[in-house]
């Protein structure tokens, strides 16, 4: 590996020289593995491998696709999550929720979200829009979002069932 | 766990069944209680400051739970019946959360 790359996590490698391609304008997605383990995909860095054995730009970059497909590399890492993992306390994310945060991805036009795994089995995705944020917290049972604007400081937090319901409000909230 | 844009963590930090797991200062030099964090945790890359008040101000409670590895460990909870905190409180926390710049 390169001075210009820097691992950031096992699966992934950075580098901070490559040039993105004509085609991809500006930042298109941003994801957190875990304990700071991040990966940026803006103008200042870009994935150009999911595998360090083999370290190349992908070759046909799309905007959507690439963004889907690092979410879910993202999501499945969370099944590598031991018990303690998040300081000492910390249960590992049931398959089930992985399978429904994987689910949702397939189902979502908007990919631009920052992903987490919470200490209560549940995984979180995170959508900003200026002052407006989206938290879609993932169970088993359906999802907690939870709506706010920290310029007005408005809140709404509820309940979802459904993947539908919950693609809905994605939509929603990107008007 | 951290939002780069926002410089702050993820309100997913402050989601946990048996409460949020912290440090008290107990009168520590910030510093000092940074030093233990890091030798307590040394695999973390910063650290974060909350006060009671701000607790209280989202309608939390904080609870010393001392031990032998953490003197000073505390835990922030719902209420005096459910440990989890709401969405809420987690993002207002999250939100709130100081930064601690170190060496």
């Amino acid at each position: 590996m390169s001075t210009a790359e820097r691992s950031v996590h096992p699966s992934f490698v950075v580098s901070d020289t490559a040039t993105e391609p004509p085609h991809i304008q500006g930042k298109f997605t941003r994801g957190s593995i875990m304990d700071d383990d991040l990966i940026y995909t803006d103008k200042s860095f870009m994935i150009v491998a999911f595998d360090t054995a083999t370290a190349t730009i992908l070759p046909h970059f799309d905007r959507r696709a690439t963004a889907a497909t690092i979410n879910r590399r993202i999501i499945k890492s969370f099944a590598d999550l031991q018990p303690g993992w998040n300081g000492g306390s910390g249960e590992p994310v049931p398959d089930e929720v992985i399978q429904r945060a994987l689910a949702l991805i397939d189902r979502l036009e908007f990919q631009d979200m920052e992903i987490f795994p919470t200490g209560r089995k549940t995984i979180q995705f995170e959508f900003d829009i200026g002052t407006m944020s989206l938290e879609v917290e993932i169970g088993a049972d359906g999802a907690t979002i939870l709506r706010s604007n920290e310029a007005t400081g408005e809140e709404r937090e509820f309940e979802l069932k459904t993947d539908r319901e919950i693609v809905d409000e994605i939509r929603r909230f990107h008007g | 766990m951290w939002k780069i844009d926002k410089n702050r963590p993820t309100s997913a930090l402050f989601k946990d069944e048996r409460g949020v797991s912290v440090s008290r200062s107990c009168g520590r030099e910030e510093l000092k209680c940074v030093q233990q964090m890091r030798i307590a945790f040394p695999n973390s890359l910063r650290v974060v400051s909350v006060d009671v008040n701000q607790c209280h101000e989202v309608g939390a409670q904080v609870y010393d739970c001392p031990n032998d590895m953490v003197p000073c460990h505390a835990e922030i909870h719902r209420n005096e019946k459910t440990a989890l905190l709401t969405s809420s409180m987690a993002r207002k926390l999250a939100v709130a959360a100081r930064v601690i710049e170190y060496p």
